[in-house]
């Protein structure tokens, strides 16, 4: 049999201060790409253990941003950021803590594509356990179980590229899942996927809460806010920071906030003889006559 | 397309570079498809652990590249070709692949040579100052050498064709490839589909916008234009992949993990080759 090369195993860094009461902190947080364009301006937000929140925004409000900056992966410009009570920039700065972050912090992009970047899925689910340095039955196992839990074991010797749409995203969740993640950041999860596939993502991020993680979703699809959110905050695009927050019923019923966030538009409709300006809500109750 | 009654006049026109960019795109994308589709027919070479295969295939390398006799080299082809075909590869697929390009290249390369060989002359031509003769030997030069690299590149193809391309990745560290070209070569492999369909994309969009024939002109402009946006595509696809990696952990160390066995029948398959690669070699001594 082939060896299985991998690092000397590495020690569970301990990056976590057990006293910190959220899971990230962010305090007057700003990024801005090459110092020009403004991203995220003075972002207060914090994540509490074991919460779902959507972050719903236009395109544009920083969304994506947000989720890389909470995975160490981008440095805000100013403020600070606190993962599980250390300051990320500190994590980020050494490997070991930043490798154990990582770990910790499993993000799954937008583009399913970019994620699965190996041969076939079942490498790409083993790369991210390779990295951490386990063990070959510690590896072994947890592929098993991420693809079981994504339910995508059938697929683990098919390369990415001959899969559909649903079947990358899934994939694409139990690439972080096998590394044991406390917190799933996923970047549009239903984002250019058909119904059906959509609704069996949903159904696979609420399941995510019964795994005892903290997720965190951006979207602008309002129709799954309900179906997996504990807390929503929404971002403004011209603002590029939280302008309201609350749980799903209180955000989704505010007409006016979401207009305004670009989440949904108003425009004018013959209705029989009515001359109606309506938001593109469900529901009677938002008809404005 | 054919022609109309509306315009009986038209001649029909050779399709354009948009046209034939499509349409080789879509082709490079569909032979791929289907040469991974051999890869997973059930046939002998296929079953064998695709490490065997890399073993044999660099002895068999070795043995056509040493080998100086013509009968040998025709023999270790025509085993080529019988391993194809117990491998289940279409026969027209397997041969066509090779002959059509491999002796018209290997005898271009090799027309300069066909001249200088002394021998017995068979043909010869007198053009004023210049005396060219083609001798027997240079023939049978010439005729080694296609023979050579038409089972050379036979080997090649066999070995791709039965493997899927992930095993034979892997397989590639049993001859110690590091790992970090082995990572590399499969990451091109995985994005150059999304590059060729980004492709495909941009000449679809601009044959969807085009009425009546571009001058020439137009058309290299847009090709310049072209690589420019495909440049910055893949530069953003590649730093968006290395972020991607970098959040699961990726530090500038690649780790693999392979799950390969190898069975009785496989060492069994290495043995057999090497033998019979060995004795081809040692005919091959005795008839020079």
């Amino acid at each position: 049999m082939m060896a299985t090369t991998v690092p000397a195993e590495a020690g569970e860094t301990n990056i976590t201060n057990e006293d910190a009461e959220h899971v990230f902190q962010l305090d007057a947080v700003s990024f801005s790409y090459h110092g020009r364009h403004e991203a995220l301006i003075d972002v207060d937000l914090t994540i509490e253990r074991g919460e779902q929140l959507v972050i719903l925004g236009a395109n544009g409000s920083g969304k994506s941003t947000l989720l890389k900056m909470l995975d160490g992966l981008y440095r805000p410009t100013s403020g600070t950021i606190r993962a599980f009570g250390q300051d990320i920039t500190d994590v980020a700065d050494d490997p070991v803590r930043a490798r154990e972050l990582h770990r910790r912090v499993g993000l799954v992009f937008q583009d399913a594509d970019v994620q699965l970047f190996s041969p076939t899925v079942y490498d790409d689910v083993a790369f991210g356990p390779l990295q951490m340095g386990w063990d070959k039955e510690r590896v072994t196992r947890e592929v098993a179980r991420a693809l079981e839990q994504m339910n995508v074991t059938h697929l683990s010797d098919r390369a990415p590229y001959e899969l559909s749409g649903g079947e990358k995203k899934r994939v694409a969740i139990a690439t972080v899942l096998s590394m044991e993640p406390d917190v799933i950041l996923l970047d549009e999860p239903t984002a250019s996927l058909d119904p059906r596939s959509s609704a069996v993502l949903v159904d696979v991020i609420a399941g995510l809460r019964d795994l005892g993680k903290t997720v965190v979703v951006t979207t602008h699809q309002l129709e799954i806010v309900p179906l997996i959110a504990t807390r929503v905050v929404v971002f403004g695009d011209q603002e590029r920071r939280p302008v309201a927050s609350g749980n799903a019923t209180e955000i989704l019923s505010n007409a006016e906030l979401l207009i305004r966030t670009n989440l949904v538009h108003e425009h004018l409709h013959f209705h029989a003889d009515a001359n109606l300006m309506h938001s593109h809500l469900h529901g009677p109750e938002h008809h404005e006559g | 397309m054919e022609r109309t009654g509306f315009l009986p006049w038209r001649r029909k026109r050779k399709p354009d570079f948009v046209a034939r960019t499509i349409a080789g795109v879509a082709e490079a994308i569909e032979r791929s498809v289907y040469t991974e589709e051999y890869a997973r027919t059930d046939g002998f070479l296929q079953r064998v652990d695709p490490r065997a295969k890399v073993v044999v295939f660099i002895c068999a390398v070795l043995a056509v590249g040493l080998s100086r006799s013509l009968p040998v080299l025709l023999a270790l082809y025509v085993a080529t070709v019988l391993m194809a075909l117990t491998s289940r590869l279409p026969l027209g697929f397997f041969v066509k692949r090779v002959l059509l390009g491999v002796p018209l290249f290997a005898g271009i390369v090799f027309i300069p040579a066909l001249f200088l060989i002394h021998g017995k002359p068979l043909v010869q031509a007198d053009l004023g100052v210049l005396h060219l003769a083609i001798s027997d030997n240079g023939l049978i030069s010439l005729a080694i050498f296609v023979t050579r690299v038409s089972a050379s590149v036979s080997l090649a193809i066999l070995l791709v064709v039965t493997t899927q391309w992930a095993d034979l990745l892997k397989a590639l560290r049993v001859i110690r490839v590091p790992s970090v070209f082995i990572v590399v070569l499969g990451m091109t492999y995985r994005y150059i589909f999304l590059l060729l369909q980004t492709v495909e994309n941009l000449f679809l969009a601009r044959s969807s916008r085009t009425v009546g024939r571009p001058t020439d002109a137009e058309q290299r402009r847009w090709i310049g234009s072209s690589m420019g946006t495909l440049m910055g595509k893949s530069f953003k696809t590649s730093n968006d992949v290395y972020q991607a990696m970098v959040a699961r952990g990726f530090t500038g160390d690649v780790y693999t993990i392979s799950d390969f066995k190898m069975r009785d029948e496989d060492w069994l398959f290495v043995s057999l080759s090497v033998v019979l690669l060995a004795l081809a070699l040692i005919f091959d001594l005795g008839l020079r």
